[in-house]
């Protein structure tokens, strides 16, 4: 036969065993990218010396090459790294100590935050001015104004192109079989390897992507409807507008 | 007391406040009038630094310092003893009438969640939004907001309360109730108000002393009578002209 479809899905329950560790490395470079992506943005806002030069070449020239490159370059290049710090400060660093979803989790996180840092600079900066003032006259530090008032406020704003980029994750991690670490596609890839069924193979993990995709869009979707009827509850949307424009792009 | 001495403020090549003195005594109600550009939400933002001054000395209650060497902490203690009271009312938009007024409390002041929560509704009470202190800022009208505004301003105990023209963005039938809040809150003699304000009749009875700011500087400072009755320079005689206080003062 040169196409069997119940292979494609009596396969699926072998593949689904997979899937804990794909979205262990989806969900966990969202989470590292956040951080990196808002460490970034106000980096980009504040204009600090020096390290705005060095974040805009990362975000440049993380743009500008290819996914598959940098996770190649994550994995060869971190144990020379290593080497040559161990040869450099005499420390005996192994590289075998470091689990393979490591590689993959720097990578992705690295990647998805280059991309994420300008939306969420743009939702910071469409936090309404007046209420930073407001949280500054009574007497709230910069860090209380930003954990108090900005961030909720800004991840309001920047959920729709976040939810997006977490779901291009989910996909990306597809990729990470470059790094040695076996998920769902990486796992198909082993049991085709075995009767040259690839096709069938791919289907199903189509399917599977697919539909997970599917679950989780939808369940973003909910999350922005509930956000936008407290938001509604509370007011405004003119930001959020104006961040959706700015972050259209991401 | 509150003292400004020479304070002064350059934004890029334009001067906005040319060395401005004046001293509010807690207890007293300071307003300050002139026209639009002389300087008056810079002066008062200058005190909060929300805009950062270029000289000048500034004391609050015994503590004085430079304001061109102002340390962290000399912010931090302007910013904790005086309060503002924005034309905008800027309200935490996500942030229940209650939660405007707790936050500064428990975020700032550390105290109790549950003691701040309390103090919070008697405030509401006093500025008559007992029965509004789950709504959002949205779901009240501007001058119920400027009520919750002032209430959190007043919620930290602010040795001075610094107000910018706190009815101008309000619909004229909602002027009166806040006005009416202020005053009680003027009443009560506990601290400095420096109040900048287009409301002659309210400056004119509220007031202990107005201050006529033009072009950065303080060209008038004295009691309402003195500053509307016989004002001293040609500008503010000018100024006081064209604003109509009404009939009922005689001057
Ligand atoms: N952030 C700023 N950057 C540059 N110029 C500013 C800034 N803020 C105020 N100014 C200028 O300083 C001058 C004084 O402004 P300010 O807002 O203090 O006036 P005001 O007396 O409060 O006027 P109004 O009655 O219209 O509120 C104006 O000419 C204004 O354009
Ligand atoms: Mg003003």
């Amino acid at each position: 036969m040169i196409f069997d479809p119940r292979l494609v899905f009596t396969r699926i329950p072998k593949i689904l065993k997979y899937l804990p560790i794909t979205m262990e490395i989806a969900i966990g470079a969202t989470l590292i990218s956040l951080i990196i992506g808002f460490i970034v943005a106000l980096i980009k806002i504040r204009k600090v010396p020096v390290l705005h030069q060095i974040t805009a070449f990362y975000v440049s020239f993380t743009r500008g090459t290819p996914i598959l490159v940098q996770l190649y370059a994550t994995y060869v290049g971190i144990p020379i790294i290593l080497r040559l710090f161990n040869a450099h400060f005499g420390t005996s660093f192994s590289v075998n100590g470091i689990p393979p979803i490591v590689f993959a989790l720097l990578a992705l996180s690295l990647n998805d935050a280059a991309y994420s840092s300008e939306a969420i600079r743009a939702a910071i900066q469409a936090v309404d001015r007046g209420q930073i003032e407001a949280a500054h006259s009574i007497g709230m530090t910069t860090w209380q104004t930003l954990r108090r008032i900005i961030i909720p406020e800004s991840l309001v704003i920047a959920l729709p192109s976040l939810g997006n980029a977490f779901i291009g994750m989910i996909k990306g991690t597809s990729l990470v079989f470059v790094t040695a670490v076996v998920e769902m596609s990486t796992y198909g890839r082993q049991l085709a390897g075995r009767d040259f069924r690839y096709l069938e193979m791919y289907v199903t993990l189509a399917i599977i992507y697919w539909v997970i995709t599917f679950v989780v869009s939808k369940l973003l979707n909910l999350w922005e409807r509930k956000l936008k009827c407290d938001e509604r509850a509370a007011g405004g949307g003119a930001g959020r507008d104006t961040a959706a424009r700015l972050t259209e792009k991401v | 007391m509150i003292q400004l001495q020479g304070l002064r403020k350059r934004f890029d090549k334009h001067q906005v406040l040319k060395g401005i003195d004046f001293t509010a005594q807690f207890g007293e109600v300071l307003a300050i009038i002139g026209a639009s550009g002389s300087g008056k939400s810079t002066l008062l933002r200058c005190i909060d630094f929300l805009e950062t001054p270029d000289e000048g000395i500034i004391t609050l209650a015994g503590r004085s310092f430079d304001a061109a060497k102002a340390t962290k902490s000399d912010i931090a203690y302007m910013r904790r003893n005086t309060a503002m009271v924005f034309q905008n009312f800027n309200l935490f938009k996500y942030k229940t009438a209650l939660e405007n007024i707790t936050e500064g409390m428990i975020t700032v002041q550390k105290r109790p969640k549950a003691e701040a929560e309390k103090r919070a509704r008697e405030l509401l009470e006093k500025v008559g939004l007992g029965d509004r202190m789950d709504y959002y800022p949205s779901k009240l009208s501007g001058g119920q907001q400027q009520r919750v505004a002032i209430a959190r301003s007043l919620a930290l105990e602010p040795r001075a309360m610094l107000l910018d023209e706190p009815t101008s963005a309000l619909d004229p039938e909602m002027i009166a109730e806040v006005l009416t809040v202020i005053k009680n809150v003027a009443r009560e003699r506990s601290r400095a108000m420096i109040i900048v304000s287009h409301e002659m009749n309210f400056v004119y009875e509220i007031a202990d002393r107005v201050i006529f700011l033009d072009e950065g500087e303080v060209l008038e400072n004295g009691t309402p009578l003195e500053v509307f009755g016989a004002p001293k320079t040609e500008r503010a005689r000018q100024f006081i002209s064209r604003v109509n206080l009404s009939n009922n003062y005689v001057i």
